[in-house]
């Protein structure tokens, strides 16, 4: 601990600097003192420095408000914030009994020794070192002093976060301040904020969100490996979509921040990182027991209750929401419910723990997928559903339970060991019919006609471990020192899928088209250097290889319908097994201070739909290449400006999309993306803050599959636009957020916020194209003490858009001649949806 | 805001650059006779007075067969039925062809009677003949100076749900955006040239009324169904 620590010097100055409005005989006779205060760390990256804080003691001893004092780097700044709220302390006192009091903190945060900027010696060390022998477990000890009473905590730069930083200029970490800037739905709309993200929910808030990135129709999941506090998101193999990752259980108020990385370069992504990868870090900042009540458009009504006990780190949590719905236009009525409970223990030593348990239901029904002509003649309204019994019967449910488990063992000079273990539960069950009347009974092709209500079930046990370690920083030379890190990782999914046709009217099963038990296992591991040459250049990279398995019984194997004689039975088991194997580098260089210069390569692989190998398939991974150059450049003291250009190029082996005939994801071929982005975040003022993103992309399909017999004429050519891919995002946050007044001595904040997203035209396939649109959602609040009040106003303009875009022949009139040419479809975006919250918080 | 905006249009643009080759196509289709209204059936002089087939829906499918299994998307296809009156050469428009531009390779079609894939039995469509057949053929069939007239009303039935009476057919074609036609062309003579016309005087009456179960009805089915399908012909209006 002693080679890879930081020292955080905090002065708390009591009594002094109560505000100038308490009157004399309000003060408190004895000042708080501080009697548990978990180490704050310097955020990596960050430039060292000093935070001044306001921070209210309530009579409790809690922490109930904090804010800064004066202008500081937002990230330092936002640390400190989140270090004090966890504290605990002694009251003030008047006359014997405990009052509320306001005390200025300062916190100082200081390179550590050896690690990062501060290497080698510090000025500071001697006092950071008798600092250090000072303490107790809780990292905080009162130092007795004349007025003003000082107390001092020494801390650490956290190692693993300090390995966790970006690779490329195409690796972002979205902080609170920015994903909390505008309004957003739910927690999988967060996503929004990130550059080059476009996220959609056209199949109904029961199924998972359609993902768009930066070239990527990543669909439910099947491009984008997506992790919680380290634990995968993404199910192999499920029949709705491979890599399907449902973030509906995730509740947005314990999201603390999200890492995406556009790109596969580090040896830590793994399988679906083709895309690239999302991280979402759990934890809550402000500590206390919060309610937050929500109603609005369509009936809509959520109930969050929170709970972020005082005094323990900001990822204990527990956290509960229940939310109900009829739904804009019809047959989108619903509800969900989800729990979320997380421990962290062992802030201060040498070993920290935690544990997650999350449990998730949700059902909703959906309203499908329209015809654009359909809606022009005015058979059905943009926002409705046809009027059809196997149209009102499209509905999703889903079940998610997952507990995870880790312990971190920090070591000297930056090492560290992580093993964590999680076993998981979804089902998954979906009717939907996306073409109307089309399809004819394999089983007896008489049977036919009776609408193509598709019921898919998927239901996975899975069981995963991961494990790491980091060396201590090895010097060989004074200009160069290299870390190095060994990890694997496995998991073990048991799947049970089906696939049928159903008769809504009789509730009869009138066609199977899957029926598959499915054993998979992907055994992985990786390699990663961290070399640092000079204070100038940082290498890093590695390489990392997966052995998958597969295990399949096919029990519609060489399936033959019973008129036909055979001489065999149905149902067909097959084994494969393969290697996914690539190397991933990047190379940083920074000439001055705030601006990094990258280049980083990677290949990366998804995993296949198992159910398509055939018996010792070897190799049929789908692998990417990934290449990016870029710059990230922050600029002030108190970061007022953060701008990052990248130009990337991504090639994959073999893409796919949406087969709404079968309603899952079929082969689509090679493909190439070519494009760059801009992202620029300003906080001119310290209530300011605006992000703003441009990404564009030239994505190509390269080798679609070849004509033949059966299909002379398929979809797509070579060198077509891939289809569903938005060449243009354009994604712009702003917010305000300040206290303007104190009233009654409780503190008075207002805050807006401004969310605006706009999508280029999207290539279809057979040449269609999908209108572009841009959004804009609006919030404003205002906050009094404990009681909170906001309201969120979602598509403002009242825009109506396609949420995702399709073209595929279908037909809903069973009594009118039927269409078999591919008609331009679409799930419709929400309409102008406003949402009204009253908070309480108590701490 | 001008130049970016500029930029954003420019960009938006270039990815359209990259053609798929395909276009969404609407062309209008015609109906028309062929032949003479008098023709030499076996030893009869046959005259129609009246002659009406109707025609459609009809898809186009880029497989070299097209039935409802082999063609489950067409390329392009007419949604509608309309009666042609065969003895006028003269194209008729009798609806709209829509699709996706590329290679057709064939056909099925229905004569104005339909058997909708939900549906218990075919119907016919409002274009069937009188709203209610595939074909009405009234003429006039003579031998040795003996006059018979006769009247022939059709109805092509599809074998099943969801299957065209008539699937299979050629129609090799390039779809594409120039301006073009489809003209669905029947030659009456074609699809009686295989009819006995010597079985009317048993079936007696004047006219004739041509019963479903007599040869002369079967000898249409198997013509409209296979020997004398209409020719279709792309042309510019």
């Amino acid at each position: 601990m002693s080679g890879a620590r930081g020292i955080v010097l905090i002065a708390l100055w009591l009594g002094a600097m109560l505000v100038a409005s308490l009157a004399e005989a309000q003060a408190p006779r004895t000042p708080p003192r501080i009697v548990d205060g978990p180490e704050p760390s310097l955020p990596e990256g960050a430039t060292p420095g000093t935070v001044f804080l306001h921070v209210t003691v309530d009579p409790d001893g809690a922490v109930s408000e904090a804010h800064a004092d004066g202008e500081h780097d937002p990230v330092l700044e936002e640390a400190a914030i989140a270090a004090v709220r966890t504290w605990r302390f002694e009251p003030a006192t008047r006359d014997g009994a405990p009052v509320r009091a306001r005390v200025r903190v300062a916190v100082e945060f200081r390179a550590p020794e050896g690690e990062g900027e501060g290497e080698g010696e510090s000025e500071g060390e001697s006092e950071g070192e008798s600092e250090s022998e000072g303490e107790g477990e809780g990292g905080v000890e009162p130092e007795v002093e004349v007025e003003p009473e000082i107390y001092s905590a020494t801390g650490t730069v956290d190692p693993i976060a300090q390995a966790a930083a970006p690779r490329a200029a195409s690796d972002y970490a979205l902080p609170s301040d920015v994903i909390g800037a505008a309004p957003h739905r739910d927690a999988g709309d967060l996503l929004a904020s990130a550059p080059g993200v476009y996220v959609a929910r056209g199949e109904g808030d029961g199924v998972a969100h359609s993902i768009f990135l930066r070239g990527f129709d990543a669909e439910h999941g099947q491009d984008l490996e997506l992790t919680m506090g380290g634990v995968p998101l993404n199910q192999p193999s499920h029949l709705h979509g491979q890599g399907y990752a449902d973030l509906g259980f995730l509740i947005p108020e314990v999201v603390q921040s999200i890492r995406v990385t556009e790109g596969v370069y580090d040896p830590h992504q793994g399988d679906f990182a083709t895309a690239g990868s999302i991280a979402f870090d759990l934890g809550v900042e402000r500590r206390g027991l919060v309610s937050r009540t929500s109603y609005g458009s369509f009936d809509t009504f959520r109930q969050l209750l929170l709970w972020a006990p005082v005094g323990e780190r900001n990822g204990t949590f527990g956290a509960a929401t229940y939310r109900r719905t009829s739904g804009f236009g019809v047959h989108r009525g619903g509800e969900s419910g989800s729990a979320m409970f997380q421990y962290e223990a062992g802030g201060s030593g040498n070993v920290r723990g935690r544990i997650t348990a999350t449990l998730y239901g949700a059902r909703y029904g959906l309203a499908g997928i329209l015809r654009q002509d359909d809606v022009a003649a005015g058979r059905v309204d943009f926002y409705g559903s046809y009027p059809d019994p196997t149209a009102a019967a499209q509905s999703s449910f889903a079940i998610r339970a997952l507990l995870a488990g880790s312990v971190d063992i920090l070591g000297e000079r930056g090492s560290f060991g992580e093993i964590g273990a999680w076993l998981g539960y979804s089902d998954f069950r979906l009717q939907a019919n996306y073409t109307g009347y089309t399809q004819i009974s394999r089983i007896d092709p008489t049977w036919r006609g009776r609408g193509d209500l598709i019921e898919q079930r998927n239901a996975v046990v899975s069981l995963g471990l991961r494990g790491r370690w980091r060396s201590e920083r090895y010097t060989p030379f004074d200009w160069a020192s290299v870390f190095v890190e060994v990890g694997a990782s496995g998991r073990l999914d048991l799947t049970s899928q089906q696939q049928g046709l159903l008769d809504a009217v009789n509730n009869q099963t009138w066609d199977q088209r899957v029926d598959a038990e499915i054993r998979g296992g992907d055994v992985g591991g990786f390699l990663d250097l961290d070399l640092h040459l000079t204070e100038y250049v940082r290498l890093r990279g590695g390489v990392r290889a997966d052995v998958l398995l597969y295990d399949v019984d096919d029990r519609l194997g060489n399936f033959a319908p019973a008129f036909r004689p055979t001489t065999f039975v149905n149902g067909f088991r097959r084994t494969a097994l393969g290697v996914a194997a690539g190397p991933r580098a990047s190379i940083e260089v920074t000439p001055v201070q705030g601006l990094t210069l990258s280049l980083s390569y990677g290949e990366g692989y998804r995993s296949p739909q198992a159910r398509t190998l055939t018996d010792g398939e070897t190799a049929p991974f789908a692998k990417v290449r990934s290449g990016d150059l870029g710059l990230r450049f922050a600029s002030g003291a108190h970061r007022e400006l953060e701008l990052t250009v990248s130009g990337y190029v991504t090639t994959l082996s073999n893409d796919v999309a949406f087969d709404p005939q079968e309603g899952r994801l079929e082969s689509l071929g090679p493909s190439t993306r070519l494009g760059g982005s801009l992202y620029l975040v300003t906080r001119p003022l310290s209530w300011l803050l605006g992000a703003l993103s441009l990404t564009y992309v030239r994505a190509t399909l390269d080798g679609p599959p070849l004509a033949t017999a059966l299909d002379p004429a398929p979809p797509y050519v070579s060198g077509q636009a891939l289809p569903y891919v938005p060449p243009i995002v354009v994604r712009a946050d702003v917010s305000a957020n300040e206290q303007v007044a104190t009233l009654a001595d409780l503190p008075f904040r207002l805050r807006g916020g401004v969310g605006f997203s706009m999508l280029g035209a999207r290539p279809l396939p057979y040449g269609d194209e999908a209108p572009p649109f841009a959004l804009l959602d609006v919030s404003a609040g205002a906050t009094w003490g404990p009681v909170d009040l906001s309201l969120d106003v979602f598509n403002l303009l009242d825009q109506r858009y396609q949420a995702t875009a399709y073209s595929f022949a279908s037909s809903w009139s069973p009594t009118e001649i039927p269409s078999r040419v591919p008609a331009q479809s679409f799930a419709a975006g929400a309409p102008l949806t406003v949402m009204a919250t009253l908070g309480l918080r108590i701490e | 805001m001008r130049p970016l905006a500029l930029a954003l249009f420019v960009l938006s643009m270039t990815p359209g650059c990259v053609e798929s080759g395909r276009t969404r196509v609407s062309i209008p289709v015609h109906g028309a006779g062929a032949g003479a209204r008098t023709f030499v059936s076996g030893d009869y002089t046959v005259t129609l007075d009246d002659a009406r087939i109707a025609w459609g829906p009809a898809y186009f499918c880029t497989t070299p067969f097209a039935d409802v299994d082999l063609c489950p998307t067409a390329l392009a296809e007419v949604r509608s039925a309309a009666t042609i009156d065969v003895l006028d050469d003269t194209p008729q428009l009798i609806g709209e062809l829509r699709g996706i531009s590329g290679t057709m390779r064939s056909a099925m079609f229905d004569y104005g009677i339909t058997w909708l894939l939900p549906a218990t039995e075919a119907a016919p469509d409002v274009g069937a003949v009188d709203g209610a057949h595939s074909v009405h053929l009234a003429g006039s069939a003579s031998r040795a100076g003996v006059i018979t007239r006769f009247v022939i009303d059709v109805d092509m039935l599809p074998s099943s749900s969801g299957v065209s009476a008539a699937h299979g057919v050629p129609a090799v074609h390039v779809l594409s955006e120039r301006p073009d036609a489809l003209v669905v062309r029947f030659d009456p003579s074609a699809i009686l040239a295989a009819a006995d016309f010597g079985e009317l005087a048993a079936i007696g009456g004047d006219p004739v009324v041509v019963p479903e179960e007599s040869e002369i009805y079967q000898a249409v089915v198997i013509a409209l169904s296979s020997s004398a399908l209409p020719t279709l012909e792309w042309a510019a209006p």
